[in-house]
């Protein structure tokens, strides 16, 4: 037998497509449908119930426009609270992001530095950022307060995601680039962090979650008078539901655009993964 | 002249017992044990990835050091970066050595050329065949001026056919690019057909059985009788395995 040295070719598949757009089109269709039906659904139940302490869709929206047009009983417009509520959270979510990955990195690497303060830090992770808050409003105030809750609530699930992906990078991948004399400044930039980058996003995601669930609980309680979660309980004061609701569609609604992103990032920035995560 | 003189211990477990043998430049020489005898460790010893217990991998003379000296390594497992493209996996040893863009860019179309993946080069590891990952793996080895290049057992994963397209293959840029290369398998057949020299390697503590001179002509046919007589040869001298 010979052996000629040809080149076998394996047609392989083209390049990951993009999802056809006539698809796409539908599946916007399907969750607008899905929406209509969650608000049809709630129209029929206020139908059945009738009861001033549970609005309608249309009351709720008659809110919203009203908040909207002419700000609430204290003269701030719906605008001011959730541009507050998004500073508060994109700051303390950033802080998250920046202390949460290189903390998690540097201990990832080295073993014996989280192992050994692993007992000073782990406890603080168990404590929740709601119960932060009573100290908070005593030793803090304003927006600093707001902060360092939200980075508490995001910083946690950063931290450990990244923690836990850097002893799963591969040893071929650092052999590769140790064969060629890599040094450990390119080995940690390029093979730990593109290694343990969906696990990051993953934990970003988590951490986006408590910060939301953080920055709400402390609007309430606080002394600004800003904030989705301060205007929800001056509502409260008031015992108006319609204005309360507002403030939930608007927090479910920016919590969802903000995972909508970070999932679009994770598409574009996991082209090379098989599948990407949901 | 690549000069490997190492003890080597992982714990209790002695692997390699006195292993002594040199290569010289430009030659492909075969490391040929049955699996568990240490093959893979004299690669990681020679590659510089593990340090010896004793003795020492020396190139013309100075220890062998992957910042010194130009090393590639073809592993048997997947080893390509799945978060970069073809192109960008067969940069990684030019890029680590600092050679200039322009340079790089012309040898990557040199490779890309060699291996046969000419339009391939913006693929993901995930989108081609395991045979293209490993003619990745090949092209990423023969891109840089290496001192020494290691297989080991490069083949192992891939059927037959794609293997033996691949091992014609590695001669074909072997002949061409005429770098050192220690090629570590325990297939019989693979060591006949690809090697200048064999060194057969005895069981664990790994020491040399015996030591072969290949010359017949290429390329080579299994049929032939040189071939298959020396093949059998082998085969006494391992037995079955």
């Amino acid at each position: 037998m010979k052996i000629e040295a040809e080149v076998l070719r394996i047609p392989a598949e083209p390049a990951a497509p993009a999802a056809p757009r006539g698809r796409r089109v539908r599946v916007v269709l399907h969750n607008v449908v899905a929406a209509l039906a969650v608000i049809a659904a709630w129209q029929a139940a206020t139908l059945v119930v009738r009861s001033v302490f549970f609005p309608s869709p249309w009351q709720v929206m008659r809110a919203m426009v009203d908040l909207a047009l002419h700000g609430d009983v204290l003269g701030n417009s719906l605008l001011t609270h959730i541009d507050e509520s998004l500073m508060r959270l994109g700051s303390g979510f950033a802080l998250g992001v920046a202390l949460g990955v290189p903390f998690g990195l540097l201990m990832g690497l080295n073993k014996p530095l989280y192992v050994g303060t692993r007992a000073a830090i782990e406890p603080f992770r168990f404590i929740p950022p709601i119960a932060w808050i009573p100290l908070t409003i005593v030793l803090l105030s304003g927006f600093s307060r707001y902060v360092f809750l939200i980075w508490l609530g995001a910083f946690f699930p950063i931290f450990v995601a990244t923690l836990v992906g850097v002893p799963r990078v591969e040893l071929i991948h650092k052999n590769v680039a140790k064969v060629h004399g890599a040094s450990r400044w390119y080995i940690l930039t390029r093979v730990v962090i593109p290694s343990v980058m969906p696990d990051i996003l993953g934990g970003m995601r988590v951490g986006l979650g408590t910060a939301w669930m953080t920055i709400v609980a402390a609007e309430m309680t606080g002394g600004e008078t800003t904030g989705l979660g301060r205007m929800m309980v001056n509502y409260a004061e008031l015992i108006r539901i319609p204005e309360i609701v507002v403030g939930m569609i608007l927090i479910g609604a920016l919590g969802f655009v903000m995972n909508e992103v970070l999932l679009r990032v994770e598409k574009r920035l996991f082209r090379w993964r098989w599948e990407v995560t949901l | 002249m690549i000069e490997v003189n190492v003890t080597q211990r992982f714990g209790d477990l002695l692997v390699l017992d006195r292993l002594r043998f040199s290569i010289k430049d430009k030659e492909f020489l075969c490391l040929l044990g049955k699996s568990g005898c240490g093959k893979t460790t004299v690669a990681n010893l020679m590659a510089g990835l593990i340090p010896c217990t004793e003795g020492r991998v020396t190139i013309n003379g100075v220890p062998v050091d992957p910042r010194r000296h130009e090393l590639a390594f073809v592993f048997q497992e997947p080893s390509l970066w799945p978060w970069r493209t073809v192109r960008d996996n067969i940069k990684i040893g030019l890029e680590i050595k600092g050679v200039p863009r322009a340079e790089i860019d012309r040898r990557i179309r040199e490779m890309v050329d060699l291996v046969g993946l000419k339009g391939f080069e913006d693929y993901y590891p995930y989108q081609i065949s395991g045979g293209m990952k490993q003619r990745v793996a090949i092209a990423r080895a023969f891109a840089v001026d290496a001192d020494l290049i290691l297989m080991d057992e490069p083949f192992a994963a891939l059927d037959a056919q794609t293997r033996a397209t691949m091992q014609a293959e590695v001669l074909r840029i072997w002949e061409k690019r005429t770098t050192t290369v220690v090629f570590v398998t325990h297939s019989l057949e693979e060591a006949v057909y690809l090697a200048q020299r064999i060194i057969v390697l005895s069981e664990k503590p790994a020491s040399i059985k015996a030591s072969f001179t290949v010359d017949l002509p290429r390329p080579r046919d299994f049929a032939h009788p040189g071939f298959v007589a020396l093949r059998k040869q082998l085969g006494e001298l391992v037995g079955t395995w």
